[in-house]
């Protein structure tokens, strides 16, 4: 018989055994297991024109909220203001400004994303000061990564410019509008939308949108042709209705080196008067881009272009012509105070336009103002306003068409 | 009775001891790398038992520049076309916040709604009177388009493109925007619910 003591320390050391095996020795076995059957995970890189936000955090010197709910990433800055950035938006805050992002806060493997564009664009304004971010840990390249040797090659491919369906173009390579037509003139063709039954938008004094910019449009014809060597062609010059494709096609045909569709479309807030500039976006299928090194532009005229690609060949240069006349369209409302609401955007918006699609040229959509308010409708009525409005829009479409070609700019439509 | 109360001593001390030791391994393999912040969340609730949603409709900003989501309650049963139905309803009906507007032109209806699990895209037809009462101006042509893009294609992952026809046909010649083809959703100029608040820092 082992006497009670014996009995109760030994009980006591498989206890205290037991309980060792159960909470720290699982956790190195774990480990060691983990450590041979799994392996690392592989961090994806970030594309390089993107950062981590935490670096990003870290060069700021601040601290910063998650909102993993709304997908709102805040950014305190110094004196406690709040630069906030949503996730898959191009959008970032700061109080009550709104900054427009090259490209949209993304996630990518776990990790916030954030262009790095915002430092150029936004940060150093608002800070005054140069940001350099921690040097990144350069990375291992994987063998199967690495760039094979170039084959020799001792023939030259013919490449057809319509064969090589390529990733994206760089926007350095984007390809040149021939500004001349085979004529040797330089034409621009003018939009005024809409006409016959469609009437566009109508007022409550019963001006309609197809009245209105086809005003315009024959004021802008007549200043651009007297202040610039420069021919204008308009789509329309009666009331009558016609098709979409019509009106790109007959610029297509006029070989015209910048297209403007004219509109004044009202809102869902009355109210409201939004004057905007749209351009086309590129195509969202990739593969569709042209490769342009390999383009001949004035070729394009002679041979079958896909309708889509139209106008996705001159992104750069129809981004670049709508925010010309997005700043002539501010000018033109620059003095006119307490006519209502007029709200101005940052800058020109991309977007599917059907009327821009299949343009062998670079093209924009200008949207006047918005005749469902009554205030701009007499306003966009009067013939005041109309020449106004035209001698801005000539001005800076004269002078764009003139900048391609090198040639100095005009101060004024007055010779 | 002692020897008793002794014993029960020494085993919270060893069960402490040993949960000390666990703390202090776990710690000695330092912070975890990987995770830098935590994922993001599924946007929609889960419905409870009587198949009632949270969902995010999206609708326009007062100052007509940005969707804003509205995150409303929805009873959403039955097949994946009619939950989708019953979004598009609740998208055609306005917002409740007042300072939010409608996206969808008065009179519009929701003629038909399809779901190609092939091509992943949801066809819908509506109404004549997208076209014909239509404000008319390009930007509310996109909030229209995009606010029925952005919140079928939130409501499903696997839904990744919408085409939008009207009376049952493609839009070729009546919009200033190219319903041609399926459309995938749109974010850039998206704010979250809680934007309100950024935008009109007064009110």
């Amino acid at each position: 018989m082992m006497p009670n003591s014996i009995l109760r320390n030994t009980f006591l050391w498989l206890l205290v055994v037991s309980v060792l095996l159960l909470s720290g020795g699982p956790i190195v076995a774990v480990q060691r297991w983990d450590s041979l059957t799994s392996p690392k995970p592989i961090a994806e890189a970030l594309p390089p024109d993107y950062i981590p936000a935490t670096d990003l955090c870290k060069a700021l010197g601040s601290s910063w909220n998650w909102d993993p709910l709304l997908g709102r990433f805040e950014i305190i800055l110094p004196g406690e203001a709040k630069l906030v950035l949503l996730v898959d938006s191009r959008v970032a805050t700061l109080g009550n400004q709104v900054f427009r992002l090259s490209q949209p806060v993304r996630f990518v493997q776990n990790r916030l994303a954030i262009p790095r564009s915002i430092i150029v664009d936004v940060l150093e304004p608002i800070l005054g000061y140069s940001i350099q971010l921690p040097t990144p840990q350069p990375e291992p390249t994987p063998l199967l990564s690495q760039p094979l040797p170039t084959p020799a090659i001792d023939f030259e491919p013919e490449i057809s410019p319509l064969a090589p369906w390529t990733a994206p173009r760089a926007e350095s390579e984007q390809s040149i509008q021939p500004l001349r037509s085979s004529s040797g003139q330089i034409v621009v063709v003018i939009d005024p939308g809409h006409g016959g039954q469609d009437m566009g938008s109508v007022g409550t004094g019963t001006t309609s949108e197809a009245e209105v910019v086809l005003t315009v449009a024959k004021l802008c014809e007549e200043m651009i042709q007297n202040a610039f060597e420069i021919d204008v062609s308009l789509t329309r010059r009666e009331q009558t209705d016609i098709p979409i494709v019509d009106r790109v096609t007959f610029a297509n045909s006029s070989e015209a080196c910048a297209f403007v569709s004219l509109h004044a479309g009202g809102l869902f807030d009355p109210a409201m008067s939004l004057p905007s500039v749209l351009y086309q976006a590129p195509p969202a299928n990739e593969a569709l881009s042209l490769d342009s090194r390999s383009l001949d532009p004035s070729s394009l005229r002679s041979r079958f272009v896909p309708w889509q690609l139209g106008s996705a060949l001159w992104f750069q240069q129809s981004r670049d012509l709508a925010a010309t006349l997005h700043n002539a369209l501010k000018t033109a409302y620059a003095d006119l105070s307490g006519i209502g609401t007029v709200s101005f955007e940052e800058g020109p918006r991309s977007g599917r336009l059907a009327v821009l699609s299949g343009l062998l040229m670079p093209g924009a959509v200008v949207e006047l103002g918005s005749l469902t308010n009554v205030e701009h409708e007499q306003i966009l009525h009067s013939q005041g306003f109309q020449s106004r409005i035209a001698e801005t829009l000539s001005l800076a479409v004269g002078n764009w068409v003139y900048r391609q070609e090198g040639r100095p700019i005009r101060e004024s439509l007055v010779p | 009775m002692q020897k008793a109360i002794l014993v029960i001593l020494s085993f919270g001390l060893i069960v402490m001891l040993g949960v000390g030791i666990s703390l202090l391994v776990s710690s000695m393999r330092g912070p975890s790398t990987a995770l830098e912040l935590p994922p993001i969340p599924v946007k929609e609730e889960p419905p409870d038992e009587n198949n009632t949603f949270t969902v995010p409709l999206y609708f326009l900003s007062s100052d007509h520049r940005l969707l804003v989501k509205e995150r409303r309650t929805l009873v959403l049963s039955g097949r994946l076309e009619d939950r989708l139905e019953t979004l598009v309803k609740a998208l055609i009906d306005g917002p409740s916040a007042r300072n939010l507007l409608p996206t969808i032109p008065e009179g519009t209806r929701l003629q038909s709604l399809f779901w190609d699990e092939a091509q992943k895209c949801v066809v819908l037809s509506l109404s004549r009177e997208f076209i014909d009462s239509r404000p008319g101006h390009a930007l509310a042509e996109w909030a229209s388009i995009y606010s029925l893009v952005n919140t079928l294609a939130d409501h499903d992952s696997a839904i990744q493109t919408v085409q939008i026809l009207v009376e049952g046909e493609l839009v070729e010649d009546d919009l200033l925007w190219d319903l041609t083809e399926p459309l995938a959703p749109d974010k850039t100029f998206v704010f979250y619910d809680s934007a309100e608040s950024l935008l009109n820092p007064g009110q």
